[in-house]
């Protein structure tokens, strides 16, 4: 027999280590050993979407991040009763909703799978309890968000300066 | 239009999925209804004793080992019990049994004194006979029909659920939990995923903590009174003691239910049911009380589950009357149980504007 009934129920190893092969290429999970990864496999949720259908809402609580594997994710934002602004697209490999992970707060923001995408999902209760039980990898977990929300944070930056300087030109011009 | 048709067959498929789902979990519920109450057990168990388990596991030592070590403690415990504790108290209930014809006319005789006394205190009030009101009161040969109670107690089933499924069960919940967890959420659909995972947290912390709570409050309660006991000199302490702890997982009704036990080893006495041992007793159960109220619940339970008096009552009468004195053991903790789960369920449902 190939896989026991019970690989099918918790998952078959095949699939696992493919995940866990995944895993070493995401810049969230940094700087593991493989058997690092196998631990955190076993917090991590694959989740399908089909194109068009919600992550989270905007206002609803947070249970954690996610982490696009396959597809697309367009963050969202409702500026009026029926008008919402695009904020982001999240492509392959790339992550969205750390906020839940630090505090529980209602989402800033919507998530919706632009195509259909598979998501990899990291709860707050999960990472919580990795905090207890294995201290080295949670911290490094988070230490590497950090470090890419804090690159995230240069970039916008960076936008905002580049704006910045073409509205004051704007005016300039039109004070002229 | 299409796109309509679609919608609804996506509807009459999703609808049939849960659909099925939810038989399915109804029939293994009632086709192994005799498993439910060793798997309540086993969760309530690793409720208990994953917290320890997670706290070893932060010391550096592996889950699988942790879990085996705590096994072989509780063994060890087990077998110390039986070779040092059941003997003593095999000797205890041996002596009481060989004491009981004379313990029977220590009883009576208190009785009689108590009857004589207050007719002496209240000679215009006619006192019905004590002794006549308490044999038609007493069923059988004493009370509680203890062959019977026996008889349920080691049928086949429970034992073999108790020494076998319940310690199996428990191992693979504490050593694979998160898997079932996991599996458990991989059959959720996207929108309730988050919902789910949070109030899974939220209702298995709040059990942890109560239930961890409850076992430290009854373990200090029994623990004190049977120290308090022993102090006055009042034999059977041990078994009073646990009685006590025991009976400390009903409120309101606990102090009662461990003073009675008390207040019959006093009336057994040479001296009977005089004051100043009754008192005694009296002041050993209000100082646990005290020291219960005022230092043990606020810390170790804290205001987690306040249920009404009313409710106690109720729980407590269907818990006699469907499982005798373990139902009346066991329904209060499990009201608890299930308000907190509950409590969490509405606050949580509320927030993501279901409710």
């Amino acid at each position: 027999m190939k896989n026991p009934l019970w690989a099918y129920i918790f998952g078959p190893p095949k699939e696992k280590q493919s995940m866990i092969e995944l895993l070493k290429e995401l810049p969230v999970f940094d700087g593991f050993s493989d058997r690092e990864l196998v631990t955190i496999e076993r917090i991590i949720h694959q989740r399908r979407y089909n194109a068009g259908e919600m992550v989270f809402g905007e206002d609803m609580l947070g249970a954690g991040m996610y982490i696009v594997k396959e597809g697309e994710v367009a963050i969202t934002k409702k500026i009026d009763e029926d008008k919402e602004i695009e904020l982001a697209l999240i492509g392959e490999r790339n992550f969205f909703g750390e906020m839940a992970l630090i505090d529980e707060m209602p989402r800033s923001a919507s998530a919706k799978a632009n195509k259909d995408t598979i998501l990899f999902a990291l709860c707050k209760p999960d990472l919580e309890n990795m905090m207890e039980r294995n201290p080295k990898v949670a911290a490094t977990i988070i230490t590497n968000i950090a470090r890419l929300v804090c690159k995230r944070l240069v970039q916008a930056n960076e936008n905002l300066e580049v704006l910045e300087k073409k509205l004051s030109s704007k005016e300039g011009s039109s004070d002229k | 239009m299409i796109s309509n048709v679609k919608k609804s067959s996506h509807l009459v498929v999703k609808f049939g999925y849960f659909g099925l789902v939810i038989f399915v979990i109804i029939s293994l519920l009632y086709f192994f209804k005799l498993l439910f109450a060793p798997l309540i057990a086993s969760v309530l168990l690793t409720l208990l004793l994953d917290p320890i388990v997670k706290r070893l596991e932060t010391a550096g030592f592996k889950r699988l080992y942790v879990i085996l070590g705590i096994y072989v403690f509780i063994v060890i415990i087990a077998v110390g019990t039986v070779v040092f504790v059941v003997p003593k108290l095999v000797n205890e209930a041996q002596t009481f049994a060989n004491d009981l014809p004379q313990y029977k006319t220590m009883v009576k005789k208190s009785v009689m004194e108590f009857q004589k006394a207050i007719e002496k205190k209240f000679p215009d009030i006619e006192i019905p006979d004590f002794m006549t009101a308490v044999k038609e009161r007493i069923p059988g040969r004493g009370g509680v029909d203890i062959d019977a109670l026996i008889g349920h107690l080691s049928s086949f089933f429970a034992i073999l659920s108790l020494v076998v499924i319940v310690p199996i069960v428990t191992f693979f919940f504490l050593a694979d939990g998160h898997l079932i967890l996991k599996a458990f959420l991989r059959i959720i659909p996207n929108s309730y995923f988050e919902m789910s995972a949070l109030l899974i947290h939220r209702v298995t912390s709040s059990l942890k903590l109560f239930i961890r709570g409850q076992m430290i409050v009854a373990a200090a309660v029994g623990v004190l009174t049977a120290i308090g006991m022993a102090c006055i000199g009042l034999p059977y302490f041990l078994v009073i003691g646990i009685i006590a702890g025991l009976g400390n997982f009903i409120p309101y009704l606990g102090p009662i239910i461990g003073f009675i036990p008390a207040l019959l080893v006093v009336a057994m006495q040479p001296e009977g049911l005089a004051v100043w041992p009754v008192l005694k007793i009296v002041i050993v159960f209000a100082f646990v009380q005290v020291v219960e109220g005022t230092f043990v619940s606020p810390i170790a339970v804290g205001k987690s589950v306040n249920l009404h008096p009313l409710v106690v009552i109720i729980g407590v009468t269907i818990g006699g009357q469907l499982g005798g004195v373990l139902g009346m053991l066991i329904a209060v903790p499990l009201i608890s149980i299930v308000k907190v789960t509950f409590e969490v369920l509405y606050s949580y449902l509320k927030s993501y504007s279901i409710i």
